[in-house]
């Protein structure tokens, strides 16, 4: 199963979960995941994320840790720092933070 | 409504008092009172009780005030009005039903 | 990525509050505040733990806490409400269960009187009526009336219905089928039948 969270939405608190999350609304708190998962260009998120693997389109404040990769998309923003032995940053997305790919 | 067995408080018809029994009952007037029956009650759609009810089985068409317990099923029709507190393993509440009051049915729900 | 509802998975946990304006289906579990101006699917196994205000509620799984719906409140026959239901419209199907206080307005055009309000004055206003309701009441309009010390054997020969020849009739024999149909227009003999003083013979 996955989860699907729409861009109409807002939650404001923990989401943990086993299974793959797409995020196209707004999550302010905490993400651990143990899946992939995909921030949508209307996703918007603050919050500390723990993903198994990350695909970003959309907006991200706060810090990343990811188990296997993280893709920030063009036309993304990510605001914080990322952990995770593999980065892709594609061109036209925006960053601002440390990378640590040493895990 | 009961064929051989069973009685009928019909339309034009008040009771003020209770009513025992061990047969089915079908209100179409009034009764206020206690009514304890063995059996089950059922209150027409221009039935109107008001009254603790302690049955088998009630089925509510029209109007009952008062705390019910059922043995086995409450059922409250579209277009019934009730007020007051069930207790009751089964409870269909129908579409229309307007219901007021306390439910008290048997969970458990496990917070796992 | 396609458009689909916004689905909470089995494997999914939110501690928190959620907001939105579309419908959201619920398999995880949820611990918070859920405001919804749409419809809350709480489907099974799912367990949502907290107050919800939505406009529509199809509870399928379980919920301890408060349901606040404006339009309408479902309960499955799997679902289970711990709470209190506040909603004009409820349905709870067979083998749904719910403890808790139910408030609904009552729908427009439907019956809201009170029960005791309802048939007593139009029982007795037309004279005919009037005399119908002698069987279970005196004539003199005397406050309580048993049923159960109401001898109505000799009175029910001469009503036709079928009798036993108990003198006594016990709960269980109380077959009667009274209607204002059978009643004959009481003589005043039969009228102080019905009072408990007079019914020895």
């Amino acid at each position: 199963m996955s989860s699907y969270i729409g861009r109409n939405i807002v939650i404001e608190g923990e989401i943990t979960g086993d299974e793959e999350l797409t995020l196209e609304g707004t999550v302010r708190g905490k993400i651990a995941v143990k899946a992939a998962l995909l921030v949508g260009k209307t996703g918007s998120v603050e919050a500390e994320i723990e993903a198994k693997k990350v695909d970003l389109y959309g907006t991200v404040e706060g810090n990343l840790t990811a188990d296997e990769r993280v893709e920030l998309k063009q036309g993304c923003r990510m605001m914080g720092n990322i952990t995770s032995p593999r980065v892709l940053i594609s061109d036209g997305a925006v960053f601002k933070g440390k990378i640590d790919m040493e895990v | 409504m009961p064929a051989e067995a069973g009685s009928l408080i019909s339309k034009g018809i008040t009771v003020k008092g209770n009513i025992e029994g061990t047969e089915d009952v079908v209100v179409e007037g009034a009764v206020e009172g206690d009514v304890v029956l063995d059996s089950s009650l059922t209150v027409g759609p221009s039935g109107s009780v008001k009254a603790d009810v302690s049955v088998h089985t009630l089925t509510v068409e029209g109007a009952v005030e008062g705390n019910v317990e059922a043995e086995d099923c409450v059922l409250l029709r579209a277009n019934s009005n009730f007020k007051g507190n069930i207790k009751a393993p089964r409870v269909i509440v129908e579409s229309g039903a307007v219901f007021n009051g306390g439910l008290d049915m048997d969970i458990e729900v496990s917070e796992g | 990525m396609e458009d689909r509802r916004t689905t909470i998975g089995e494997g999914t946990i939110i501690t928190g509050d959620i907001r939105g304006e579309e419908d959201i289906v619920i398999f995880g579990r949820i611990e918070g505040r859920i405001d919804l101006s749409a419809t809350l699917f709480i489907e099974a196994p799912s367990f949502v733990k907290g107050e919800l205000h939505v406009n529509h509620a199809v509870v399928i799984g379980s919920v301890i806490g408060d349901i606040h719906a404006s339009d309408c409140i479902e309960v499955a026959p799997s679902g289970r409400v711990i709470g209190n239901l506040f909603t004009p419209r409820l349905v709870i199907a067979d083998g749904g269960a719910v403890k808790g206080n139910i408030t609904m307005k009552p729908a427009e055009g439907k019956q809201e009187a009170h029960p005791a309000e309802r048939p007593a004055p139009a029982a007795f206003k037309s004279p005919v009526q009037s005399q119908k309701r002698l069987t279970l009441t005196t004539a003199k309009n005397s406050d309580i009336v048993s049923l159960k010390k109401i001898q109505l054997h000799d009175d029910r020969k001469k009503f036709g219905f079928g009798t036993k020849p108990e003198s006594i009739p016990r709960k269980s024999e109380f077959k009667a089928k009274i209607t204002p149909e059978t009643v004959q227009p009481p003589l005043p003999q039969e009228t102080s039948a019905v009072e408990e003083t007079k019914i020895e013979e």
